[in-house]
């Protein structure tokens, strides 16, 4: 018997040092994974039985001790493979990766909660997962199976753990899994190219589309109606997935083809309007233009992901009236609260070239605002509440005194540490420029 | 913030299990204690995809059969309430059967549904005439949910291997799991776990006792 059991002795094939194999933490198809103990540390253990095609292990094998001699990319949420592990008693193989901290759950079980994180979190996750991603692909590497299986995230502060990922390799490269149906790039479903760097980006989008609507985005009216248990309109499950993400794949929100809408109670139908335009055109070039076009001019990079979701936390507000998180871009206002529908009153904003940085409490304005990428999430400034203060508090964050000359008023100084009651004023801070005012249809107070 | 809650499609798995009388004492205590294993392997499974929402019924069958479970529950914080033998109880496999069949008709299974999962669990021989056990084989295949369903026999010692088991199987790449003592139901039932969640598919050529782990996701 090939399984590994609790109290076996594995070595690292390294160094030959010992390796005590602890209780079975988990059991997928590929493997499973074990608590594992090495010099007095606790690690996990991921360990193979023999794959009855030999190549195919071979493969598998020559692929993780690449991965392992390549080292783990320089970013935080990748849960690495750190060396080989051989045990005398089993046929198989195995490896030794860091133990994934107990705070991260699976990304299923944070669609499922039945509460789900505010706005600043799932903004959180998306940027911790865009940026692991942008490391992977900018060294040319691709993950080529992200699916929920592989992506841990703790909802408290949006980390993110990838895991899995003794499927990574050179973009290009062979591979020896096509990935997660559901997550499949349609030229990777029909068979006429392999996982690549552009179908891990379409990945990535279907990926945020769960994050940020809560369903599929091609699953709708037309897929609906492709089940049925009659003989003669039978379809099995490869045939719908084919189907549906392969061949005629529609996006549920595709701006003109509308045979595929979402299903009346699917959460997506809610999600969706609560996004601003430029955010929700993500998606919809993501899947019009990037079904077809599996060039980078469909598939957004991370570059173009990371600017939204910065841009999509500038703008998250209160509705006046019934105190839901809501956005406020202000080159989209007239809008409705989604939850009371009233057109919520507009915000304060913090305009800085480029960038207009809506001012509730919580919101940061940092080091990207003022176009330093070098200090991009320096914090320069942060928005509080205080009962004894009505109104958006401006906390300087920086080591410089800012100037300011409120509307009407005298120029001040507001020392470091200190607060500002925020209002319209021109604001000198960091050595730039920037204004407060109301958005358009804001009204002095 | 609006709802979360994602739609997920019911993976209906429906157990039929032998509570003749030849499966007193060590035997019923060993698939008892199996099932509630496989059933937190199933639900630990679920939490982690989003997918497919398991619903499990169960069928308790000896001369008669019944309903263990009629309605069926969500696997997730399922506890197992234990099977009980039926003293002196016949092993009649085609009123299950048929008693299978009744919830796989179109009217019954959920048009999203996945095609369910069949596991039958017995220690011995059909006792029924063989037309009856026919009979109810033929109710089930006669159903599209049926014909499609996942179907698999776990054969608890030596005995149990039959032609009957591979006849409900009715597939060539699937073989008759075989549980030859008591203590490896629980195995057994692990590798149905794997293959209920798509993680393991079984191949004409494999060993039955080392079974290969194949790739779960590449389509068919």
């Amino acid at each position: 018997m090939n399984k590994l059991r609790t109290g076996d002795t594995a070595r690292l094939e390294s160094s030959g040092e010992i390796v005590h194999v602890g209780k079975q933490l988990a059991e997928g198809g590929q493997g499973a994974v074990y608590l594992a103990e090495l010099n007095g540390q606790q690690f996990a253990l991921k360990w193979y039985e023999p794959l009855r095609n030999a190549r195919m292990a071979e493969q598998f094998a020559a692929n993780i001790t690449r991965l392992i001699a390549r080292g783990k990319p320089q970013h935080r949420a990748f849960v690495w493979p750190i060396d080989m592990v051989v045990c005398p008693e089993r046929d198989g193989f195995g490896y030794v990766m860091p133990l994934m901290d107990p705070k991260f759950r699976s990304f299923a079980q944070l669609l499922k909660a039945s509460e789900v994180p505010g706005f600043w979190t799932l903004i959180q996750i998306g940027i911790n997962l865009v940026d692991a991603f942008a490391v992977l692909h900018t060294s040319g590497l691709c993950y080529r199976d992200i699916s929920f299986g592989n992506v841990y995230v703790d909802p408290d502060s949006g980390d993110v753990a990838v895991i899995d990922n003794d499927n990574v390799g050179p973009n290009g490269g062979e591979s020896t899994v096509l990935g997660t149906a559901q997550f499949m790039a349609p030229e990777v479903i029909r068979g006429e190219r392999p996982p690549s760097i552009e179908s891990d980006l379409y990945s990535l989008a279907i990926f945020l589309f769960f994050l940020f609507c809560f369903g599929h985005p091609l699953e709708g009216e037309a897929v609906e109606a492709s089940y049925s248990w009659e003989d003669d309109k039978r379809l099995t499950e490869p045939e719908i997935l084919l189907k549906h993400y392969g061949r005629e794949p529609i996006f549920i929100f595709d701006p003109v083809n509308d045979a595929n809408r979402p299903l009346q109670n699917a959460p997506a139908r809610n999600w969706w309007g609560i996004y601003p335009q430029f955010f929700r055109n993500l998606f919809i070039r993501s899947f019009t233009t990037g079904l077809t076009d599996s060039s980078l001019t469909g598939r957004l990079a991370e570059g173009m992901w990371r600017r939204g979701l910065y841009r999509l936390r500038d703008c998250i507000w209160q509705c006046g009236n019934c105190g839901a998180s809501i956005f406020h871009d202000p080159d989209d206002a007239g809008y409705r609260c989604w939850s009371c529908g009233t057109i919520p009153r507009p915000p304060l904003l913090l305009v800085t070239p480029g960038h207009a940085l809506v001012l509730t409490t919580g919101a940061i304005l940092t080091g990207r605002h003022l176009k330093w990428p070098e200090a991009a999430d320096q914090v320069l400034a942060e928005v509080e509440a205080d009962p004894r203060y009505p109104g958006a508090l401006l906390r300087n964050r920086t080591e410089e005194i800012w100037t300011v000359n409120p509307v009407g008023e005298e120029t001040k100084e507001v020392k470091p540490g200190h607060r500002l009651l925020a209002r319209p004023m021109a604001i000198e801070l960091a050595g730039k420029q920037a204004v407060i005012r109301y958005a358009p249809g804001g009204e002095g107070r | 913030m609006p709802g979360g809650g994602i739609s997920r499609r019911p993976l209906h798995v429906i157990i039929l299990a032998d509570c003749s009388g030849s499966m007193t004492g060590e035997k019923i205590e060993a698939l008892n204690f199996a099932i509630a294993q496989m059933l937190q392997h199933l639900s630990a499974w679920e939490e982690e995809q989003e997918r497919a929402q398991i619903l499990v019924r169960a069928i308790a069958f000896a001369t008669e059969p019944r309903w263990h479970i009629q309605e069926p529950v969500p696997v997730v914080g399922m506890r197992w309430s234990a099977l009980a033998v039926v003293p002196q109880g016949r092993t009649n496999m085609g009123p299950a059967f048929q008693l299978a069949a009744s919830v796989l008709g179109q009217g019954e299974m959920p048009r999203r549904a996945f095609s369910p999962a069949l596991l039958l669990i017995t220690d011995g021989l059909p006792s029924d005439r063989q037309a009856d056990f026919d009979a109810g084989l033929d109710a089930i295949m006669s159903q599209r949910a049926g014909h499609d369903a996942l179907r698999m026999a776990v054969a608890i010692g030596k005995d149990a291997r039959s032609e009957a088991l591979k006849r409900f199987i009715a597939d060539p790449k699937v073989p008759v799991l075989v549980a030859g003592q008591a203590d490896q139901i629980t195995d057994q039932l692990r590798l149905v776990t794997l293959a209920v969640t798509g993680a393991w598919s079984f191949a004409a050529d494999q060993d039955e006792r080392s079974l290969a782990v194949d790739d779960p996701d590449r389509p068919v």
